[in-house]
């Protein structure tokens, strides 16, 4: 019964929040018709072309797969690296720095100079975009292994590809699954950020609500946010439960539950 | 160097001394240690904190290499004793992966460098250890679901599983509550008394180290270097209230007297 109460408390808040949201936005939508569509009205325009919508989602993800899975096959190796030798974190890391302080906007557009408007500078984009939280995560997880297990592991003379195996990339995932979290959704930032500066012909739900704003479609951009907005509640859904099936020795008793 | 073989029989220290770099200048954290520990003896070393027991024992574990002087562990350099898989570490933390359950943090050691173990069978399995100490039931449990104490006999668990021959515990029971300390430390006497492993054991408490102990180190320092060593004499397996008998009062006077003389000498340097 307790479980039942508490289950309520934990869901009435946000719920009735978003409620509040939603209300608000139909309010403005009324008073400012012609620049804000209705509630309703957004709605009907997801739900009268689905397939158009969906198929443009389908874009973005892969976009966002794409772009993550690339960055983090870049990043992760680069910073067992770093781990393993200092002088490669020494001339590397100013540079990273660099890359991560200088706005991906502004040379978005090169990448289309120098690729097209083809999927490329949207990947490309999208890695660089979560390229540097993922390399100092992954460090940062690398580094995180206990001084003290490192001493029992020395004594044995393990090799370090096997401190590296056994103890440096399980005490890691922890802080990937912490990257996840906050690179999932920024991923699906630069992919739209791409998608507006490589808009051209291509698809994707960026490209869309930059295609729109041209003809004055004003329920697709709003719809394509509601999906955007989805889409980033998908993914963060999504590493929530890999932390729990991957992650069940943190918290021994969720185990039992 | 000193001319002397290394004694293939005994863990043997001569003159070793070592000296940190520090900010303020070179410290010196041991100054001509002599020591000598014979196969299958409990030698206990105790002193004033920063006196350079760690320092030793981690010269020992071949976790820091000293400036000068000899370390053989049963005649070989402590490195090469560290290949061979012959020295188990003990930490002050229990140091156990926490993605591991119990019985996969015992196996560890037999999963690493395995080359070196090629050919020895360890006397017991790892589960059989675990019995030993008492946790048969939590084989297959992750460390955070244990209390400290059982994390700890863990931790001496997965020493013991390789059977080194020379075991090096850096105060494993210093987090510990006083009933704890006493099951472990007598989960730890059974332990050595089945493996007949040689143990180097540092400690801050006097009781602890004669309860346990062959021989008791007194250091002084800093710089460490022995103060005195008290041979304990007292039966084994020592029974039970081991320490309301006059024999053991006899024993806590003297390292305590020689402990105070440690301090002493401290205070006289600083």
């Amino acid at each position: 019964m307790t479980s039942h109460r508490s289950r309520l408390g934990a869901w009435l808040p946000p719920v009735v929040a978003f409620a509040l949201l939603a209300g608000l936005w139909q309010l403005l939508a009324q008073h400012n018709a012609d620049f804000i569509p209705s509630v309703p009205a957004t709605m009907a325009e997801l739900s009268d072309n689905p397939a158009l919508f969906w198929s443009n989602t389908l874009v973005t993800v892969r976009e966002v797969a794409v772009g993550l899975a690339a960055s983090l096959v870049a990043a992760f190796p680069l910073a067992v690296l770093m781990c393993h030798v200092r002088t490669i974190e020494r001339a590397l890391m100013p540079v990273a720095v660099v890359v991560n302080v200088t706005p991906v906007v502004s040379y978005a557009p090169v990448f289309v100079l120098l690729f097209g408007f083809g999927s490329t500078p949207r990947y490309l984009v999208t890695a660089i975009v979560v390229f540097f939280p993922l390399l100092v995560n992954s460090l940062a997880g690398l580094r995180s292994a206990d001084p003290e297990v490192l001493d029992v592991m020395r004594t044995l003379d393990a090799s370090s590809w096997e401190v590296l195996w056994r103890l440096r990339l399980p005490g890691s995932l922890p802080f990937l699954l912490a990257a996840g979290r906050v690179c999932l959704p920024l991923a699906v930032v630069g992919a739209v950020v791409a998608e507006f500066v490589a808009s051209g012909s291509s698809s994707g739900l960026g490209s869309m609500i930059f295609a729109a704003l041209e003809t004055n479609q004003k329920t697709v951009i709003y719809a394509a946010i509601v999906v955007l907005v989805a889409l980033g509640l998908v993914l963060t859904a999504l590493i929530t439960l890999l932390e729990r099936r991957l992650l069940t020795w943190r918290t021994g008793v969720d185990r039992h539950a | 160097m000193l001319g002397t073989a290394p004694d293939p029989d005994a863990v043997v220290l001569q003159d070793v001394s070592k000296s940190f770099h520090t900010r303020g200048g070179p410290v010196r954290a041991l100054a001509g240690v002599d020591l000598t520990v014979g196969r299958g003896k409990f030698v206990t070393l105790i002193g004033p904190s920063g006196c350079g027991k760690s320092t030793l024992l981690r010269v020992v574990a071949g976790l820091i290499e000293a400036d000068a002087g000899e370390v053989s562990i049963f005649g070989e350099s402590a490195r090469r004793a560290c290949a061979q898989k012959r020295v188990g570490f003990v930490p002050q933390t229990p140091a156990l992966l926490p993605w591991r359950t119990v019985l996969d943090n015992v196996r560890l050691p037999l999963q690493v460098n395995r080359s070196a173990s090629a050919g020895r069978v360890p006397s017991r399995r790892p589960a059989e250890i675990l019995e030993a100490v008492g946790l048969g039931g939590v084989l297959d449990r992750h460390p955070n679901e244990l209390s400290g104490g059982m994390q700890q006999r863990v931790a001496i668990a997965r020493a013991f599983a390789f059977d080194p021959a020379i075991l090096v515990m850096d105060e494993p029971f210093s987090s510990l509550d006083e009933m704890t300390r006493e099951v472990l430390r007598s989960e730890l006497l059974g332990l050595w008394q089945d493996h007949r492993t040689t143990v180097l054991f540092v400690t801050h408490s006097v009781a602890e180290a004669i309860v346990l102990s062959d021989a008791v180190v007194v250091l002084s320092g800093p710089p460490g270097r022995i103060q005195a060593v008290v041979p304990v004499d007292l039966p084994r397996p020592r029974r039970d209230l081991v320490e309301l008998t006059d024999e053991y009062h006899a024993l806590e006077r003297r390292v305590r007297l020689e402990l105070r003389g440690a301090w002493s000498d401290r205070d006289a340097k600083s």
